[in-house]
């Protein structure tokens, strides 16, 4: 077996040999990507992508509209088991509430008192029909979701169930996926936990691999929500 | 490591351009073509160009300093709670892989698609220790069943049609027919998501491996990958030693050059960060992490300057899509893990050009992938070096060619000398007669048949040249 230094020492050997023949490298900067200056231009920017990356867009004015709008989305897939994840978004939508009102049961996917253990989480999270959650970005050229798993915040939420909605403030949406990485890094140097997971969601779940015949949910969601509270 | 079929390259060539069901599938390649350029030129080709050159840049920075660039990843991902193992080759990944599902009482595997894990032969390896593997992704889980390699890098299954996946389903999982593929696709989630939440390992690749947080990066459009790297108690991520980049930020360079090459997406469906296994408060994600990272003879051709650039790749396929050879051949001919034009040059610089001998002559040279490689790679030069390399090469990359030598010293023997030429000249010129049709040779005797099975040979002049200089001598004056 290899160990690092050796590996390492290898390659250091390999490259011995002088530098690559190919093109010479160009000395221009990389062009930048002009971000949407205003938060208008950043909304409608995003409003267009998320029709192209076959997000249902939702945009309500308030939390209230956004909390009505996710009630109705959950009974429209008749959903009896709604999880979802702790952000706080949610919590001062009032939405459990809000679904128990509708008749239906809100899950939080949550250790702690009262909560479930990993087993429990996960069977709910596969049995639910629909799982609801908060944003940590949101691209608008790209109509991307970023999501950053950390306590309260499971992974499962917005991948286990058949439909997921993602709500997100309106002052959370980026322009380019630059500009989350960027933030991510701010975040990481600030941070005591180096260890992270963060996936960027840009629509349903989908394959070509048959035919190439475009099919939704194969494996994640098949149906996406992207709520955008605008206060 | 995956078995190596490509020295049968001419039989598996012919045997895809004579199946009627394969060159149908090939045929929708032009999907793949039109999605690029529409996405391209959504995207600007000024920018694409700018984007194109820093990937290009970035590339040859970090592969001059590649050392550097895999300790800091490995220091980063260890520091992230991960654990890091350098392979040599794919025997050694490998046993690696095998002890991590050992030591975890492992019983059962998703893997989502990489390209490294087929090279590696990891599947075989884990079965044959009683474990069961499971391809997640929907194009490898039908050509799993099937028992073949993949067809395509983005489209494993890109040779069947539905009618096949339905019998394969129909043979294996006892499910019925079935002509609609959003009904069989759902057959797939079904199944496969029982494994998901059933698998006590999960297996990915990494499309980048991003030194400065220790972060792999992976690019999916079904879920699986997120699954396979969400679910299980371990997950274990194999990489290309190459598949290295300096900056979380170079992620925002390459993702759009790679998903709008590939299908021609804006961004894949979902992209899917990892550094390390779940945080210390996570409410679920895999309790250890392993990333394999393989030379598998990567090293080789970092060493040689002529090569190296084909490491630049990012497995996007557009050579694929673009090569007339690859669009009539199809992915089985390249007898190995990687097909098409990228294929020709990395197959035999991994393996050896002996046991891959045909790949760089399995090319027109027309220069089509290079036009669409978002790197720029190019390929046809280094598939003239391969070329030469197993003409004129050093002993190991020579391959044995004894009727084609002779006949080149032949060959010398005759033009050298105003005799033996003009006898030569005199000779073919009678002896293509009875062979020619509208000015071509449509069939030659062998060893010349080599060439005539495939193409027309120019007939020669009915009387050579000489004989007419010396004819019309006396007209010219003077």
């Amino acid at each position: 077996m290899a160990d690092r230094e050796e590996f390492l020492a290898h390659i250091r050997s390999a490259l011995a040999s002088g530098p690559c023949i190919g093109a010479p490298p160009s000395a221009s900067p990389p062009a930048a990507t002009p971000s949407p200056p205003s938060r208008d231009d950043l909304l409608a920017q995003l409003e267009r992508s998320a029709g192209l990356q076959s997000w249902h867009f939702v945009r309500a004015a308030n939390a209230d509209e956004a909390t009505a709008r996710v009630v109705e989305i959950a009974k429209g897939h008749g959903a009896g088991t709604v999880v979802r994840t702790a952000h706080d978004v949610l919590q001062r939508m009032g939405i459990d509430a809000a679904l128990a009102g509708a008749g239906m049961e809100s899950v939080v996917l949550a250790d702690g008192p009262g909560g479930l253990d990993a087993e429990q989480r996960q069977a709910t999270a596969a049995g639910a029909a629909v799982g609801v959650t908060g944003v940590d970005a949101v691209i608008a050229e790209t109509a991307s979701v970023a999501l950053a798993p950390r306590k309260g915040m499971s992974r499962q939420a917005s991948l286990l169930p058949p439909v997921h909605v993602a709500v997100a403030m309106a002052d959370q949406v980026v322009g380019t996926l630059d500009d989350v990485l960027a933030l991510r890094l701010v975040e990481l140097a600030e941070a005591e936990e180096i260890t992270w997971y963060m996936n960027l969601v840009s629509g349903p779940s989908r394959t070509a691999d048959i035919e190439q015949t475009l099919v939704v949910g194969v494996h994640g969601p098949g149906v996406v929500y992207l709520v955008v509270i605008e206060e | 490591m995956t078995d190596v079929l490509s020295a049968h390259f001419k039989e598996q060539a012919a045997e895809a351009i004579g199946n009627a069901t394969i060159q149908e599938s090939l045929d929708r390649l032009v999907n793949f073509r039109q999605g690029r350029v529409d996405a391209i030129a959504e995207y600007g080709q000024e920018r694409w160009d700018a984007l194109s050159q820093s990937a290009r840049e970035i590339k040859r920075e970090t592969l001059e300093h590649l050392d550097y660039y895999l300790d800091e990843l490995s220091r980063n991902v260890e520091r992230a709670g991960g654990h890091v193992f350098f392979a040599r080759d794919a025997a050694e990944a490998n046993e690696y892989v095998a002890k991590v599902a050992a030591d975890n009482g492992v019983k059962t595997v998703t893997k989502s698609k990489s390209m490294v894990s087929e090279e590696m032969g990891i599947a075989d390896v884990l079965e044959s220790m009683g474990i069961e593997p499971v391809e997640t992704d929907l194009g490898e889980y039908i050509i799993q069943l099937a028992r073949e390699a993949p067809y395509h890098i983005i489209a494993p299954a890109l040779h069947k049609s539905k009618e096949e996946v339905s019998e394969l389903f129909e043979r294996i999982l006892g499910t019925p027919a079935e002509s609609d593929i959003t009904a069989l696709a759902g057959v797939a989630r079904k199944v496969l998501r029982e494994k998901f939440l059933e698998a006590d390992m999960g297996m990915t690749g990494a499309n980048f491996g991003v030194s400065e947080t220790g972060t792999i990066v992976m690019v999916t459009n079904e879920g699986n990958g997120r699954m396979c790297s969400s679910l299980p108690r371990v997950h274990v991520a194999t990489m290309g030693m190459e598949r290295v980049i300096p900056r979380l930020r170079d992620v925002a360079t390459y993702l759009p050059l790679l998903t709008r090459s590939a299908t021609g997406q804006r961004i894949s469906s979902y992209v899917s960060f990892v550094t390390g296994p779940r945080r210390s408060d996570e409410e679920d994600g895999p309790q250890e992490f392993h990333l394999v990272i393989l030379d598998n003879g990567r090293s080789r051709m970092l060493a040689d300057p002529e090569l190296r650039e084909a490491l630049y790749c990012i497995r996007c396929g557009a050579c694929l899509n673009a090569c007339p050879v690859y669009g009539k051949v199809g992915g089985h001919a390249y007898g190995w893990v990687y097909p098409g034009p990228i294929g020709a040059v990395v197959t035999p610089s991994l393996v050896g050009v002996p046991k891959a001998k045909d790949l760089p002559f399995a090319s027109t040279l027309c220069g089509a992938c290079r036009d669409v490689c978002p790197l720029k790679i190019d390929i046809p030069r280094m598939l003239l070096k391969l070329r030469s390399d197993a003409v004129e090469g050093p002993a190991e990359t020579r391959v044995p060619r004894r009727v084609e030598s002779l006949m080149m010293r032949a060959w010398r023997r005759t033009v050298a000398g105003p005799r033996l030429f003009s006898l030569a000249g005199k000779v073919t010129s009678a002896a293509q007669w009875p062979l020619s049709r509208r000015g071509s040779l449509r069939w030659l005797p062998p060893p010349l048949s080599g060439w005539t099975r495939t193409r027309d040979f120019p007939r020669a002049a009915m009387r050579p040249f000489r004989a007419r200089w010396r004819k019309d001598e006396g007209n010219r004056g003077g």
